[in-house]
This record gives C-alpha cells, structure tokens and sequence, in this order.
C-alpha cells in the first residue's frame, strides 16, 4: 500500500491523465464483454474495436508524429512530461489492441494474411525500444527518439491495416 | 554434384574464422562497453551463423538454418557492420542509437516472419548445390521461370522486400563511412589506423555482396572465397581501427604523465 501511495505521489498531471483514460477505456471494454449474450457477439464488439482502434491508432501516431517534428526540429525543444505520457498511453493502447488481436485469434478468427501477426507485434514493439533510448539519452534533447518511433509506429499500422481484413 | 568441393571447404574456413573473431570482437567489448564494439560483434556473429547455415545446407536440407542463412546473410550481416560505422560516425545526438532500435525493431519482425510466415520449396535443394543459386526462381530472357527456387519468387509483401533495404543501407553505412572517414581524418591528420580500418572493413563487407560479379569471373567458388577474404579483411579492419585508440591514448598518457586520467581518443 505504501509503495502504490509513493507511486501515485510521484505522478504529475499528465501521467494521471493518461492512466485514467486508460483505466476509464478499460472499464468501458469489460463491462461490454461481460454484458454481451453470446461468444458470437462477444467476437463481433472485439472486432469492432480492433478495427477502430487501428484507425485511431494510425490518427494519433500521425499526430504525435507532427507534435514531436514541431517540438524538436522546429522549435528544438526536448520530450515535455505531457509528450511522454501520452506516448506511454500510446504504447498500453498499443498493447492492448495487439493482445485484443491474440484473443481474436484464440476464438478463431484468421488475419486476411499470416504476415499481420508480424506487424502487429511490430506495432506493439515499435515504441519500447524508443522509449528506452530516450528515458536513457544522456544527449538532450532527445525528441529525435520519438520521431523515429511514431514514423514506424505509424508505417507498421498502415501495413497491418492491409493485411488485416479477410480478402482485404 | 561433389558435397566437399572447394566451396565446401571454403565455407568450412569462414565459419571458423567468423566464430574466432565474433569471440575476439565480443571479448574486446566485454572489456570497453563501446557500442561500436558490439555492433561489429554482432555484425560477425551474424556472418558466423550464415556461413555456418552454409556449412550445413551444403550436407542437408533444414528449413531452420535457410531459415537463418537467409535471415542472416540477406537482411542482418550488412546493416549490423555498417552499424559500428555509424556509432563511430555519427555523434551527433542520438542518432546512431535510434538506427541501432530501427534495426532491432526490424530484425525481431523479420526473424519469426523468415522461420515461421515463409514457404520454402525443398524440392528445390540439392545436396552440394550454390544456395545462392537455388535459393530463388531462375528465370530465362523473358521473364518464364526456367527452375522454381527455394523461396517464392514474389518480393512484394514478402520477407524478400527488405532485402535490397537493408544492403543499400548497410552498403551505405559501411561503404559510405569509410569514405567518410577517410576524408575527415585526412584532412584532420589523425588517426590514419582508424582510416584504413574502416576501408578494410567496407572491403570486408562488401565482398559478399558482390557474389555475382564472382560468377561472372567464371567460378562460383570464387564467391565463397571472397566470403572468406570478406570475414579476414572485416577483422583487420576491426583491429585497426580499435587498436588505433589505445595507440592514442598510451601516447597522450606518457606524454601528460600529470593527468592520468585524460580522455580517450573519440570512439574509442
């Protein structure tokens, strides 16, 4: 309890915001899983959502791509709190769209190519390995990190996003 | 077709060599934590584990080690070397840092995608036989497919496509580097060792790579052989290159015996 009090303390703002819209979506995602009739319909809500949050996926990517160019090549800036929160969102939205995937593919649904598995956990990877050179950078500013990492986070969903749907 | 022909023997050499050096490089890393160092060490290894899948290839057919020899030889061997070269060269933020993630992020998708996601055609291998030539369709002057080879003749949406990617950029980091390099400590007159072993290793590098032109010269054992040479001329470089440091550095030491603890040549 001690140690979950120190870490919650230890949040700023922009941390808490992203947990919460997190948890929030969370929430919202099991109470629809758990109030659907049947495997079929509890298929179709994943599929919805796996689909929709690929759409959004590539949005927001595309975005946090634009806001890390315009932080650290246009104004040289280096990675601010709220910029890294949202990347770690990203990253459990990511993650959760990726396992959302796993659990589709346990109910028998098939990708329209094998290749998706690859991209998608190339998705999920993408930003990690980012995050790590820029939470390890001793060279500031290190905006360049992240816009390396949206731009292949962002490559990789489009590439899912072909070889997702049956026939697609 | 002779199993324990020439090209036999010749891979047989360069696994060894490639293993002895990938130790050599790797030990020299464990001692200075330089990411250079690991970057070539990994680089050699993952020649070492190509010519190894040669070596095996050549006896028997296995799905796991073409699997590698492909993995390895077409999409890592190159990017890795010319990855030591970009730490060396590129200082300038994080830059070589954030290629070395774009690497590892491309290498850990395109190694289950080569094991697991890509039909090979067995019927293709034969016992002895030049991998590089069986290894996709021949195809005569108009295109007809004369011999299906072991991976599908599609390049686009297969694994193949980030082949001709990863040897431009590895060619450009190694070939490009050295030339660089060259340049820079020319015209700085300083660390002529560190030069020439970039030069060696962007040889080293790309004698593999220029497999065809070996063929054309009238002998495909030729190819291996410059395998061999490649692996040698990459360890010289390497040597050269990093024993230039310690040069540098035990003249900087004796000649300012009052600041022992001066800086180390860059990259070292």
């Amino acid at each position: 309890m001690t140690k979950l009090r120190a870490f919650f303390s230890r949040l700023d703002s922009a941390a808490i915001l992203g947990i919460t819209l997190y948890a929030a979506f969370m929430l919202w995602f099991g109470l629809a899983i758990l109030f659907q009739p049947d495997a079929a319909s509890r298929y179709q809500l994943l599929k919805t959502i796996h689909y929709l949050g690929s759409r959004a996926g590539l949005l927001i990517a595309a975005l946090m791509l634009g806001f890390a160019i315009n932080i650290g090549l246009v104004k040289h800036g280096d990675v601010t709190p709220w910029f890294r929160s949202a990347t770690y969102t990203i990253f459990a939205f990511m993650l959760t769209e990726g396992l959302i995937g796993g659990v589709m593919y346990l109910m028998g649904g098939r990708p329209g190519e094998e290749v998706h598995f690859i991209y998608g956990y190339g998705v999920v990877l993408s930003l990690p390995f980012f995050i790590f050179v820029e939470t390890t950078a001793k060279k500031r500013p290190a905006m360049g990190s992240y816009i390396w990492g949206f731009t292949l986070l962002a490559a990789i969903i489009v590439r899912s996003i072909t070889t997702g749907p049956v026939g697609g | 077709m002779n199993t324990f022909g020439l090209p036999f023997i010749l891979s047989v050499i360069s696994t060894l060599t490639t293993g002895i050096f990938t130790v050599f490089v790797l030990k020299r890393w464990s001692e200075k934590h330089r990411p250079h160092l690991l970057a070539w060490g990994i680089g050699l290894g993952m020649y070492f584990v190509g010519t190894l899948s040669q070596v095996i290839l050549t006896l028997t057919w296995s799905p796991l080690f073409f699997a590698l020899w492909y993995w390895t030889g077409a999409l890592m061997v190159a990017p890795w070397l010319g990855q030591g070269t970009v730490y060396l060269l590129l200082r300038r933020g994080n830059i070589a840092r954030n290629i070395q993630m774009a690497l590892i992020l491309v290498g850990v998708m395109t190694l289950p995608w080569t094991l697991f996601f890509t039909e090979f055609n067995p019927d293709a291998w034969e016992r002895g036989a030049d991998m590089t030539e069986i290894y996709r369709d021949e195809v005569d002057s108009n295109g007809v497919v004369i011999r299906e080879g072991i991976m599908p003749g599609e390049i686009r949406g297969t694994v193949r496509f980030f082949s001709p990617v990863m040897n431009t950029w590895g060619t450009i980091a190694l070939v490009g580097g050295a030339v660089y390099s060259a340049r820079l400590f020319r015209r700085k007159q300083i660390m002529r060792n560190r030069m020439v072993g970039n030069w060696y290793i962007a040889l080293g590098g790309l004698l593999p790579a220029l497999g065809g032109v070996f063929i054309r010269l009238g002998n495909p054992s030729f190819k291996y052989l410059g395998e061999m040479v490649g692996a040698i001329l990459i360890f010289i470089g390497f040597w050269l290159a990093t024993n230039a440091a310690d040069e540098v550095r035990s003249v900087a030491q004796r000649d300012k015996p009052t600041q022992p603890d001066a800086p180390a040549a860059v990259g070292d």
